[in-house]
C-alpha cells in the first residue's frame, strides 16, 4: 500500500487539468500588463527567512538539514525568495520590476497535522515605482484576477495600516491593541483602553476603529481623521477606490480600516480577496517595505497571492477535457497514422489496440477494421 | 437570498440564545427545549446546535456564519474568528480551586488538572510558574481528591459542585460569559445581514442594561 504523508495529495485528471486553466489565465493577465515570469528554489537557508523580515512564524516551515548540517527549509512564502532575487540578481535597479508567479508553498499547521502543507501560488510582486499607481495596479490585478474565475461571485477587502499606525503613535501596547482591533473584538479593545494613559479623542478614534469597515461612503464618513497620518492614509484609499471606479471595477470591493497582518511586515495599502462560500481568503496581499535591516526603500514593493487550490474548491468544476475519436485497429501502422491525421486538424485522439478496452471511453470511435482502410 | 447559517453551543447557551432571537424576531419559531433535532430553519436563518468545543471550528471555515459560544470556549480552542460582543448571559468565571486548606509545596512543581489545558497553560505561564498540566475530559473535581493533581482549573458558577467536593476557589483567572463571533469571510460577504443580527442584539442589551440599573 503506497501512502502519502500527511498534508499533501494527489491532484488527478479533470483537477489538475482545471487548476493548469485557472493558472493559465492568470498567467495570460498578468503578462498582458507587463509583468515577467519569476521562479525560485524550492528550498532556501532557514537564514534567509530570518535576515529578510517576513509573516513566516518559523515553528510553522517546514525543515530539511543538508548535508553540511546546514537548515534548510521548503519555501514557505514567496515575497521574501523574490526579494532575495532581486537583492542578488538586480545589484543595480535604478527602475522598478514587476514579476508574476506560479510556485508551490509549504507550511504546516501548528494544530491539525492533516491540514494541507503543499499550496499552490500564483501571484505578482511590484517593486518599486511610484506606490500609489502600483498600488492601485496591484488591487486591479486582483480583482481581475478573481472576477475571471468567480464571475460575480468575490469581493476583495482593502485596508491601510498607515490608519492604525498614525493613530497608535506615541500608545502603548501597540501589538496588543492592532490585535483585538483585527479580531473586531470590541470588548476586548475598550478594556485594554481604560487601563492605559491616552489621549481621549485617540481612545475615542481607536475605539471606532473595529466599525470602520465596509462601503468607501460608509467608511469615509465615519472615519475620523485627527493628523496627517490618518489623512494620508484615508487618501490612499480613496486613490484606489477612484482607479477602481473609472475601471467600473468599484462594484466588488469593500473597506476594512481595522484590518491587519502579521507583525509589521505590510507597511501601507493591505488587501484580501474572497470567494463566496469559501470560509477563508483566497487572495492576500498588500504593500511591505523596510524589509532589510538597513532602510532600503528600493524595497518597497506591492504584491499579492492567490491559494489556487483553495479559490477552486469554492468554483464550480467545468467539464473534463473529452477525447473527440478513439481509434482502434489491428494495424498498429494505420492506427498510428489515422491518429496523427485526426490530431493535425485539432482533435483530441485517443490511439488504441483492439486488446485494451475502450467500451466506456467517450468520443466517436473509429474502427480501422471495420471500415476497410 | 443566502439564508445566514448559526452555530450555537449545546445546552444552556443554545436555550438562552433561542429566546433572545425569537425576541427579537430573528429567528421565527419556538424551541421545543426536549427536541433532539440539531438543525433548525426558517426563512432567513438555519441554525444548528453543535457541542461547545467545536462551535469555533464551524465557524473557523465557514460552514456557519456565526456563533455564540461561551468565552471559556473561545480561549482554549483559539481559533481565527471575530469575536464580536459580549452577549452578557451564561455569566460565571475561570477559577483555579483546591481542596479546602491547601498549602502550596514550595519544592514540588505544582500539578494542575484541567479540560482547560491553554488556559491552565497561559495562566500559570503569566505568573511565570512552572506546572505539570494533567488533562481531563471531565469530573475534573475528582483529581486533587484522589490525588492526580494539586489543584484544578475549571468554570464556575455558583460554587456548590467545588463545595459538595470539598474543594474552594483559591485563585480568579477571568470572567466567562456568551459570545458573539463571526467568520472573517461572511462578515464581509454577507456584511448587511449580519450586521442588522448585530444590530437587534446590541440595542437588546443596552435594554437591558439600564433595566439592571434601575
Amino acid at each position: 500500500m503506497a501512502f502519502i504523508p500527511e498534508g499533501v495529495k494527489d491532484t488527478l485528471c479533470k483537477e489538475s487539468e482545471n487548476k493548469d486553466k485557472v493558472i493559465h489565465n492568470f498567467k495570460k493577465l498578468y503578462r498582458s500588463y507587463g509583468y515577467r515570469k519569476i521562479e525560485t528554489p524550492t528550498f532556501e537557508y532557514y537564514d534567509t527567512f530570518c535576515e529578510i523580515k517576513n509573516t513566516i512564524d518559523k515553528d510553522k516551515t517546514l525543515k530539511i538539514i543538508d548535508g553540511n548540517g546546514k537548515i534548510l527549509v521548503l519555501r514557505p512564502d514567496v515575497t521574501t525568495p523574490i526579494v532575495r532575487a532581486v537583492i542578488s540578481n538586480f545589484k543595480d535597479r535604478k527602475s522598478y520590476l514587476k514579476f508574476y508567479y506560479n510556485m508551490n508553498i509549504f507550511r504546516k499547521s501548528n494544530t491539525e497535522s492533516y491540514e494541507k502543507k503543499e499550496h499552490t501560488q500564483v501571484g505578482i510582486e511590484f517593486i518599486g515605482g511610484n506606490k500609489a499607481f502600483c498600488d492601485s495596479e496591484a488591487v486591479t490585478l486582483a480583482l481581475l484576477s478573481l472576477k475571471g474565475c468567480c464571475e460575480e461571485n468575490f469581493q476583495i477587502d482593502i485596508g491601510q495600516t498607515a490608519y492604525l499606525t498614525a493613530l497608535l503613535k506615541g500608545v502603548a501596547n501597540k501589538e496588543k491593541i492592532k490585535k483585538v482591533i483585527a479580531n473586531k473584538n470590541m470588548i476586548a479593545l475598550g478594556e485594554i483602553l481604560e487601563d492605559i494613559n491616552i489621549e481621549e479623542k485617540t481612545k475615542r478614534a481607536l475605539l471606532k476603529v473595529p466599525y470602520l469597515y465596509g462601503s468607501m461612503e460608509e467608511v469615509e464618513k465615519e472615519a475620523i481623521i485627527c493628523n496627517d497620518g490618518t489623512r494620508a492614509a484615508m487618501e490612499s484609499l480613496s486613490g484606489i477606490y477612484r482607479v477602481l471606479k473609472l475601471q467600473g471595477l468599484e462594484k466588488h470591493v469593500s473597506f476594512d480600516l481595522g484590518m491587519m497582518q502579521e507583525l509589521n511586515y505590510y507597511t501601507g495599502v493591505i488587501f484580501r480577496g474572497y470567494a463566496y462560500g469559501y470560509g477563508k481568503p483566497v487572495l492576500s496581499g498588500g504593500r511591505y517595505g523596510n524589509l532589510l535591516e538597513e532602510a532600503d526603500d528600493n524595497f518597497s514593493g506591492v504584491g499579492f497571492g492567490i491559494d489556487v487550490d483553495g479559490l477552486l474548491a469554492s468554483i464550480e468544476n467545468k467539464r473534463s477535457i473529452k477525447s473527440d475519436y478513439i481509434v482502434v485497429g489491428s494495424n498498429i501502422n494505420d492506427v498510428i497514422l489515422k491518429s496523427a491525421e485526426l490530431r493535425s486538424k485539432g482533435y483530441v485522439v485517443e490511439s488504441l489496440t483492439k486488446d485494451m478496452d475502450y467500451s466506456r471511453l467517450e468520443g466517436e470511435l473509429v474502427d480501422l477494421d471495420k471500415e476497410g482502410m | 437570498m443566502e439564508k445566514i447559517k448559526i452555530a450555537l453551543a449545546k445546552g444552556r447557551l443554545a436555550r438562552k440564545s433561542f429566546e433572545l432571537f425569537n425576541k427579537l424576531g430573528i429567528y421565527k419559531h419556538p424551541f421545543d427545549k426536549d427536541t433532539r433535532k440539531l438543525i433548525f430553519e426558517d426563512d432567513d436563518v438555519e441554525i444548528v446546535l453543535v457541542k461547545a468545543g467545536d462551535v469555533p471550528t464551524y465557524v473557523e471555515r465557514g460552514a456557519v456564519d456565526i456563533g455564540i459560544v461561551g468565552k471559556d470556549t473561545l480561549l482554549q480552542e483559539e481559533a481565527d474568528i471575530y469575536e464580536i460582543m459580549d452577549l452578557g448571559f451564561g455569566k460565571c468565571k475561570m477559577a483555579v480551586a483546591a481542596p479546602t486548606g491547601f498549602k502550596r509545596k514550595k519544592d514540588k512543581k505544582l500539578r494542575v488538572a484541567s479540560k482547560y489545558t491553554k488556559i491552565a497553560r497561559d495562566y500559570y505561564l503569566s505568573k511565570n510558574e512552572q506546572v505539570d498540566i494533567i488533562y481531563l475530559s471531565g469530573s475534573v473535581e475528582l483529581a486533587p481528591i484522589v490525588g492526580l493533581s494539586d489543584v484544578i482549573v475549571d468554570i464556575v458558577q455558583t460554587g456548590t459542585t467545588l463545595k459538595e467536593n470539598g474543594l474552594e476557589v483559591i485563585e480568579d483567572i477571568c470572567p466567562i460569559s456568551a459570545r458573539f463571533v463571526a467568520n472573517k469571510v461572511s462578515f464581509k460577504t454577507k456584511s448587511k445581514k449580519i450586521r442588522e443580527i448585530i444590530v437587534k442584539l446590541q440595542k437588546y442589551l443596552e435594554m437591558e442594561g439600564k433595566d439592571e440599573n434601575n
